[in-house]
């Protein structure tokens, strides 16, 4: 069971992480398309936020969630809209593998996923799903190609200027992915084990725990099929040939796009603005010349020039900068409602033209909806056990999608693993290199259109050849505190088929990086224990990757 | 062929530009595969062909829109004008902001 010393490091961990959130009063989720999260960045230009109208999307969605447009909405029975489709293609992939494989003292999947991450992840996990001690796993797993890249200044996502442009190709590199996990747990708990002493045949029962900060297990993975990966050159190769065979569509549905998102703001940008007396606004421009020109100057144009002045000031704070763009977003758009009478009505048929556009884009995303294999080779050492090689192969797959663009993605795992040496496994001498067949299976879906939360349900076999050879350290104590006499001894715990059950929900913070499963998992035995267990599991993984790509 | 746009030193409007002028705007993204694949003037549909968007100032405001599609649908992207050996940026972006994106030019 998740226990005290488990919980509370973790717990402490995850709330240090999501406090900054948390801490911050609630921001208006009308608001929700400006991505105000990013202005908590130092570095964040706040400045860019301002043009509403020049990509304006984020206002549109703005607009819509008003309640004077809701009501109207509710009139009209619309029901389709756009944001959920985009906010599903971005958040929408579930198939990347953050903490460690099943077998380690912490984990939070039962199949490990095949994806691999494009920089750096980091996961912190804890519940053993297969082992008899329950740990924290520390696992970090690194792109060769993306941390090459990072370590030589390269840039991590390099530039292509056009379609047919090879510079930003991705090498076989970017397919190989590395991972070490550590036991950073001060202590294990502790698990009554029984077994049999080879050389002697003699029953022995003995409390174990773990009581020290280890290596656990260093992997290499190769993505044998990778083409999930948005910048992998397959991925392209689909997309262009996809992009040639529907270009025409797509430029009809953006230029209605474009004529409808037009028919709201025109009137702003086209309407000259008065000053207190009633005046029309003009600004002098010098020329290189030396001569001057006249500018008139709009409505929209007044609107931006007040806006960049009243965010100067702004702290990088999401509600700071929530509270100034809330208040010069309404008197932008009492300004547009005053001059577009049917603006209500306009604003139904832009979002209705995203949606249309949105609709053909996803088709396109969807070509990364591809199977995808990996093979991993990891070597590990657990906790009191003897050291051992795994071979698995993951293979992911994605079901078609008629609506969000993914739907959920399945994921099989098979494996065997071996001893590094030969161990014993029986009292009559015999000795084993082969230690297990492993089979693992699990289907993760986004639950919410954002993205934001999955839905995970996996189970885990494990056919045992021989049984698991524990190491009894000196010191270790019988049941009643009573030392064990002698050296260190080994034990053969009792053989048997392992199998598991698991099911988690993971939340994500879109745009941060942040993920954290929660989970839950039943098992009719663990690694050297007989007897059902149930366990819960937590993790905190945060993925590099994602900021790079959340600029 | 020189660049046509030049920034507003005012700042009240992106760029000013002569009646007349003609100059294509173009886009560039990590991926090589951001295409421009419609573009309005001042609500008007323009042609658009292998990505480009070939405009031709008119008097006074010229409000250009372009409609966009990458693979990647979280990817930044660069608005450039064409300037034949060079190319001039102008704007930055991020296909999470919408696949549409708006310059308000004025023509003297």
């Amino acid at each position: 069971m998740l226990s005290n010393t488990h919980i509370v490091p973790v717990t402490a961990l995850l709330l240090s992480a999501l406090s900054p959130t948390w801490a911050q009063p609630a921001v208006d989720p009308a608001l929700a398309g400006f991505r105000l999260s990013r202005v908590t960045s130092p570095t964040f230009d706040i400045s860019s936020l301002v043009d509403v109208l020049g990509a304006p999307q984020a206002f549109v969605q703005y607009l819509r969630a008003k309640p004077a447009h809701v009501a109207f909405t509710r009139n009209v029975a619309f029901k389709a809209t756009f944001v959920p489709a985009l906010k599903a293609v971005e958040n929408g992939r579930v198939d990347e593998q953050a903490g460690g494989s099943a077998t380690l003292g912490g984990a939070a999947s039962a199949a490990e996923k095949a994806g691999l991450t494009g920089l750096i992840t980091a996961a912190l996990e804890t519940g053993a799903m297969t082992q008899t001690l329950d740990q924290n796993i520390l696992t970090v797993r690194g792109n060769a190609e993306g941390l090459f890249h990072f370590l030589t200044g390269q840039e991590v996502l390099p530039i292509c200027e056009t379609p047919t442009a090879t510079s930003c190709d991705a090498s076989p590199w970017n397919n190989l992915e590395v991972t070490a996990s550590f036991d950073v747990s001060k202590t294990s708990t502790t698990e009554q084990v029984e077994g049999t002493v080879p050389s002697t045949g003699a029953q022995l029962t003995a409390l174990l725990t773990s009581s020290k900060r280890q290596f656990a297990s260093a992997s290499a993975r190769y993505a044998i099929i990778n083409s999930r990966d948005l910048h992998s050159a397959k991925y392209r190769e689909a997309w262009l040939k996809w992009f040639a065979a529907n270009q025409a569509g797509l430029g009809v549905a953006g230029n209605e796009l474009l004529v409808a998102v037009n028919d709201i703001k025109k009137a702003v940008q086209n309407t000259q603005a008065k000053d207190a007396n009633g005046n029309l606004r003009t600004v002098n421009i010098p020329r290189p010349d030396g001569s001057i020109v006249v500018l008139p100057v709009m409505i929209y144009d007044d609107w931006l020039t007040a806006t960049k002045a009243a965010l100067a000031g702004a702290t990088h704070s999401e509600a700071a900068v929530a509270a100034i763009l809330q208040v010069r977003l309404e008197i932008l758009e009492t300004d547009i409602r005053e001059l577009v009478p049917d603006f209500d009505a306009k604003l139904e048929i832009a979002a209705n033209a995203y949606t249309r556009f949105f609709n053909l884009t996803r088709q396109g995303f969807a070509l990364g909806n591809m199977p995808m294999l990996t093979a991993s080779l990891t070597y590990s050492e657990p906790t009191l056990q003897p050291k051992v090689i795994d071979g698995k192969f993951s293979f992911a797959w994605s079901p078609k999608s008629n609506g969000p663009v993914n739907p959920g993605t399945l994921t099989v795992n098979g494996g065997l693993s071996f001893y590094t040496k030969p161990q014993h496994k029986d009292t009559k001498g015999g000795t084993a290199r082969f230690r297990t067949a492993d089979f693992a299976f699990q289907f993760d879906r986004p639950v919410d259109a954002n993205g934001a939360v999955a839905l995970t349900l996996g189970g885990y076999f494990q056919y045992q050849n021989a049984p698991s050879l524990i190491f009894i350290p000196p010191g270790t104590t019988a049941p009643g505190g009573v030392p064990l006499p002698g050296n260190a001894v080994e034990l053969l715990a009792p053989k048997g088929t392992i199998a598991v059950a698991h099911a988690s929900i993971t939340l994500q913070i879109p745009g941060s990086g942040v993920k954290v499963p929660i989970g839950i998992s039943w098992s009719n035995r663990t690694q050297l224990v007989t007897g059902n267990e149930i366990r819960g599991h937590i993790g905190f993984n945060f993925d590099t990757h994602s900021i790079l790509l959340q600029k | 062929m020189a660049c046509q746009l030049a920034p507003d030193p005012t700042g009240t409007i992106d760029f000013i530009t002569s009646t007349g002028a003609k100059f294509t705007v173009i886009v560039k993204s990590a991926s090589g595969t951001a295409c421009i694949v419609a573009a309005t003037l001042n609500g008007t549909p323009q042609t658009v062909a292998n990505c480009q968007a070939p405009v031709t100032a008119v008097a006074a405001r010229n409000n250009l829109d372009l409609a966009l599609v990458g693979s990647d649908p979280m990817e930044d992207f660069e608005i450039h004008e064409d300037c034949g050996d060079a190319t001039h940026l102008m704007r930055k972006g991020n296909f999470q902001n919408g696949p549409t994106i708006g310059f308000r030019i004025h023509a003297f």
